[in-house]
C-alpha cells in the first residue's frame, strides 16, 4: 500500500485498471467454469474415497441377494413400461385419428439466428415470418428431430430452449428393451441419464422422445457402467450440431390443439 | 475514440460474436473508461435477448446483467479501497 502511494497518479490509475482486469477476469472464469470446477472437485473425492468393491466384498450374501432381487423387480418395471408406452401410442394414434387431429401441426417455419455456443443459456434465437402462428409451448425440429420447445415469441422472432438446457428434464426412450427414463440436460448439445444394468445401450443407439410421440432426440455417446450399481450411466448428445441448424419447423403438441378448439 | 470503439464494439459483440468476446469487452470498459451504465445496458440487451431460466441457478435468467454487476462491484471496491 505504501510503495503504491508513493507512486505516481497515472501509475496508480494504470495499476488500478490492471488489478480490476485481474480479479475479474478471475471472477469470470470461477462462474463460467463452476460446473467443471464442481465436477472435478466431485470426481477427486470419489478417486480417493475407498474402492467401491470393497462394498461387495463386506455385503452377506443375504443382503447381495436382495439387491438383485430388486434390480430384476425394476428391470421388469421398466419392461412393463416398455410394453404400456407402445400400447400407448398405438392407443394414442388411433384417437388423433378418429378425432380428425394431426399430431404434426405445423405452425411455422423459423431461420436460426444465433445458436450455442453464443451465451450460456443454450437457446436459439429464430426470425420468424409475419403470419407465424408459433407460440409457447410449441417443439421446434430440425429434420424431424426434436431440438427444443419454444420459449416466448415476438410479432418476427422466438426463442427456442434447448431441451440440452443444464438441468432441464425431459423423458426418452432408449435402449432394449425400451427404457422410458430421465434425461438431464447438461448444455452444449449434451444429455445424461441413468438406466437399469438389464437395458442393453450402446454407443451409436437413437434416443428417442417419450413425450413428442417417436421422434429422435439425440445418440448415444458413451454408456459408463458401475459395477457397483444397478443402474448405468449414459451420456447422450443431441442428434444434430447445434451450431449448424439454419432453419427450425415448429409443430404444436396434440394438448395444445386440443385446448385451442 | 479509444471509449467510443469499446462501446461501439462492446453492443456489436452482443450481436454478432460470442459470448467471451462481449465478456472481455466489457471488462475492457470497465477497467478502462469506467462506464458502467452501458455494460449494464448491454448485459441486460443480451440476457432480453438470449436469456432463458438457468436450473442450476435457481432460474436465474439474468447471468451476464449479474456478473457484470459483481465485476462493478470489485471494481469500484479495488479502486475505492485498495488503491486509493
Amino acid at each position: 500500500m505504501m510503495t503504491m502511494r508513493s507512486r505516481s497518479p497515472k501509475f496508480r490509475q494504470f495499476g488500478s485498471a490492471i488489478t480490476a482486469l485481474l480479479l475479474a477476469v478471475i471472477v469470470v472464469l470461477g462462474i463460467m467454469f463452476s460446473g467443471a470446477l464442481f465436477r472435478l472437485g466431485s470426481a477427486l473425492i470419489v478417486s480417493v474415497s475407498a474402492p467401491a468393491s470393497e462394498e461387495y466384498a463386506n455385503l452377506p450374501r443375504a443382503v447381495l441377494a436382495g439387491r438383485l432381487k430388486d434390480a430384476e423387480q425394476e428391470l421388469a418395471r421398466i419392461r412393463y413400461q416398455a410394453v404400456l408406452s407402445s400400447a400407448l401410442v398405438a392407443e394414442n394414434e388411433r384417437l388423433l385419428l378418429e378425432l380428425a387431429i394431426r399430431e404434426d401441426d405445423e405452425t411455422g417455419v423459423g431461420r436460426v439466428v444465433s445458436a450455442p455456443p453464443k451465451t450460456h443459456y443454450d437457446t436459439l434465437l429464430v426470425s420468424l415470418p409475419d403470419n407465424h402462428a408459433v407460440s409457447e409451448g410449441d417443439v421446434a425440429l430440425f429434420e424431424g428431430i426434436v431440438i427444443g420447445e419454444v420459449e416466448r415469441t415476438g410479432s418476427r422472432a422466438a426463442l427456442v430452449r434447448l431441451l440440452t438446457s443444464p438441468g432441464l428434464t425431459t423423458d426418452v426412450r432408449v435402449g432394449e428393451p425400451g427404457a422410458i427414463v430421465v434425461a438431464q440436460g447438461l448444455g452444449g448439445g449434451a444429455y445424461v441419464f441413468d438406466v437399469p444394468s438389464g437395458v442393453s445401450v450402446a454407443s451409436g443407439d437413437a434416443v428417442l422422445s417419450a413425450s413428442y410421440g417417436a421422434r429422435v432426440l439425440g445418440v448415444v455417446g458413451s454408456v459408463v457402467a458401475d459395477p457397483d450399481r444397478t443402474t448405468k450411466r449414459v451420456y447422450a448428445h443431441a442428434a444434430a450440431a447445434l451450431s449448424d441448424i439454419r432453419f427450425v419447423h415448429f409443430i404444436r403438441p396434440v394438448r395444445s390443439v386440443e385446448d385451442d378448439s | 475514440m479509444i471509449r467510443l470503439l469499446l462501446i461501439v464494439a462492446f453492443f456489436s459483440s452482443i450481436v454478432f460474436l460470442h459470448w467471451w468476446v462481449t465478456v472481455l469487452l466489457g471488462i475492457a470498459i470497465i477497467a478502462y473508461s469506467r462506464d458502467y451504465a452501458f455494460v449494464l445496458a448491454g448485459a441486460l440487451m443480451l440476457d432480453a435477448t438470449y436469456g432463458a431460466p438457468l436450473i442450476p441457478l435457481s432460474g436465474l435468467s439474468f447471468l451476464y446483467t449479474a456478473v457484470f454487476a459483481l465485476l462493478i462491484t470489485i471494481d469500484l471496491f479495488v479502486r475505492n479501497r485498495l488503491m486509493d
